[in-house]
């Protein structure tokens, strides 16, 4: 192997990153309390509480990057940073152009439109030109497992099949950085293998994946590599084994320098 | 070995390829008040095929599940203005043979500006589902919506075709200049006013209700139920401080094919404040988006 080989590039950069959350703090009855909301600046230092202290975090393209950490610890915060949904109050956030965050159970599509329909709306929402979704359509309804389905409304699926839409269209469309939180573990156990053996096909096609879960057992067996978060702060980078170690039983990570 | 000739010397071409392709950028990048127009010309530009799935996709669920779908839009001003032209032959007698004509054309635009702004104003809290999952520039929820409103209301003024071949008025030029031209300015004046509060709406949902009354009070004070040339000097000098005046005179004296009747002072006053009120809104709403969107 040569001794100088040039990382990947990279595809997600952010650096020193705080980030507030308004919160009301004192009850002062509605009316008064919506007052005083209108007329005091939405980053009022006791009026926020901080969702992220501080994060630097890096990841380049080739790579599966885990996020691991208690609820409320801010992983979801940082999905939405990277997709440009918040802007960071300090700090910067820079990506590639087409990021795409899969969260939730199919948020973002429309319920009462029929799953076809559902399907072309995703598509120009990440400026995807409509022949090229013509062209893509046959294989996301492939992929998804849901022909007989996809003329009814979105109301009429359940949760897994939305989800199973969702995931299907996401890596169709081909984002260079793909962004999944929590949607994995809401298709079956054949889907889940499916959707795992898709995630790794994308990132030899040069993308990056992340992916916040509480599934450790199918992190350890996709991620390149995994963060550990908690209150906010990135406490442990490096490889899936050591962090979740770290995580569970408090064993401090090994001194090697991170990955990026 | 051919690997050995790479060695330290890596590819060349293909590094300054990749490096172009994967140049990195903020998603979201704060813009001052005035930078941001240009801006949102060009994101509209390039988001063109999303405005108009989004367009659709709002007019295909508007009449959803109802037997009469789109003629709904010609029945629903119909249905308000022969209550309103009923009121007033109880209330005042003999009218203006084309008073039916002009007060449906004056519902139908008050209507428009009211939705052009309602659904701008709830463009974000309508739509946190979608704009917590995906960054698209956040104008394009309220910006579609004021499209879909506009094809929806052009098609509502083909109601005003059976009263003018009733009445016997020609298509004429005024209709041809006027009506867009007022059409046009009442959705500007709507995109100002709903742009600018719905960052506001956000924090604070009392906005909503509260505008919900301005358009019904509004109505009073707008050219729906009266005409401007019944008006007394006076009068017209006090009801001219109503931007919408003259987009509103402007659709019903198209229609109906006469002259308007306003001095040119309050013509260019009116066209300054809804452009320039479409300015302003869509400025306040470019730099407070982002802070407000962590309150959805």
């Amino acid at each position: 192997m040569s001794a100088l080989v040039e990382p990947a590039p990279l595809t997600v950069d952010v650096q020193n990153v705080v980030l507030h959350f308004p919160r009301g703090r004192v009850y002062v009855g509605p009316v008064l309390q919506s007052l005083r909301n209108m007329f005091r600046s939405v980053n009022h230092a006791d009026n926020t509480y901080t969702a992220l202290r501080n994060v630097s975090f890096q990841a380049r393209s080739g790579e599966i990057v885990g996020m691991m950490g208690r609820n409320g610890a801010g992983k979801s915060t940082l999905l939405r940073l990277i997709a440009g949904i918040y802007r960071p109050d300090e700090g910067t956030v820079r990506t590639v152009p087409k990021v795409l965050l899969l969260a939730g159970l199919g948020v973002g599509f429309s319920v009462h439109l029929t799953g076809r329909e559902n399907v072309y709306l995703y598509g120009s929402l990440l400026s995807m030109p409509k022949q090229k979704i013509d062209e893509l359509f046959e294989a996301i309804v492939d992929f998804s497992g849901l022909k007989d389905f996809i003329d009814q409304p979105l109301k009429t699926y359940s949760s897994g099949m939305r989800s199973r839409l969702g995931f299907s269209v996401a890596c169709e469309t081909n984002p260079d950085v793909l962004l999944i939180d929590e949607t994995l573990s809401a298709g079956d156990a054949e889907f889940v293998e499916k959707s795992a053996a898709r995630i790794k096909s994308m990132v030899n096609g040069a993308h990056t994946v992340l992916i916040a879960s509480h599934a450790y057992d199918l992190m350890s067996e996709l991620c390149t590599r995994a963060v550990f978060i908690e209150k906010g702060e990135i406490l442990a980078n490096g490889p899936v084994r050591d962090v979740i170690n770290f995580h569970l039983h408090g064993t401090p990570m090994p001194d090697q320098p991170p990955t990026t | 070995m051919s690997a050995s000739t790479t060695e330290g010397n890596p590819p060349a071409n293909k590094l300054v390829a990749d490096a172009h392709a994967l140049k990195l950028a903020a998603p979201n990048p704060l813009q001052g008040f005035w930078r941001g127009l240009p801006t949102l010309c060009h994101n509209l530009y390039t988001h063109r095929q999303l405005v108009w799935a989004m367009c659709m996709r709002d007019i295909r669920l508007k009449y959803r599940g109802s037997a009469f779908g789109y003629f709904w839009s010609l029945l629903e001003p119909l249905l308000m203005a022969f209550t309103y032209v009923a009121f007033f032959w109880l209330v005042k007698g003999s009218q203006d043979k084309a008073f039916a004509l002009l007060v449906v054309n004056g519902v139908i635009t008050w209507g428009h500006f009211a939705s052009v702004a309602q659904r701008c104003q709830s463009s974000l809290t309508g739509n946190s589902g979608m704009i917590e999952s995906i960054y698209v520039p956040r104008e394009i929820y309220g910006l579609s919506a004021v499209l879909s409103q506009l094809i929806m209301t052009t098609l509502s003024l083909f109601v005003s075709v059976p009263f003018m071949i009733y009445l016997g008025i020609p298509p004429s030029w005024e209709l041809l200049a006027y009506v867009p031209a007022g059409l046009l300015l009442a959705t500007a004046f709507g995109i100002g006013i709903g742009m600018g509060s719905a960052p506001w709406n956000v924090l604070n949902r009392d906005v909503e209700y509260f505008f919900n009354f301005i358009t019904r009070a509004g109505m009073f004070l707008s050219p729906v139920m009266w005409d401007f040339d019944s008006l007394n000097k006076s009068m017209r000098h006090i009801v001219a401080w109503n931007p919408l005046l003259v987009p509103m005179e402007m659709v019903k004296k198209g229609i109906t094919g006469r002259s308007l009747n306003i001095d040119a002072n309050h013509i260019v006053f009116s066209v300054v404040v809804c452009l320039g009120m479409m300015i302003l809104g869509l400025g306040t709403f470019r730099r407070m988006e982002g802070t407000v969107v962590k309150k959805l």
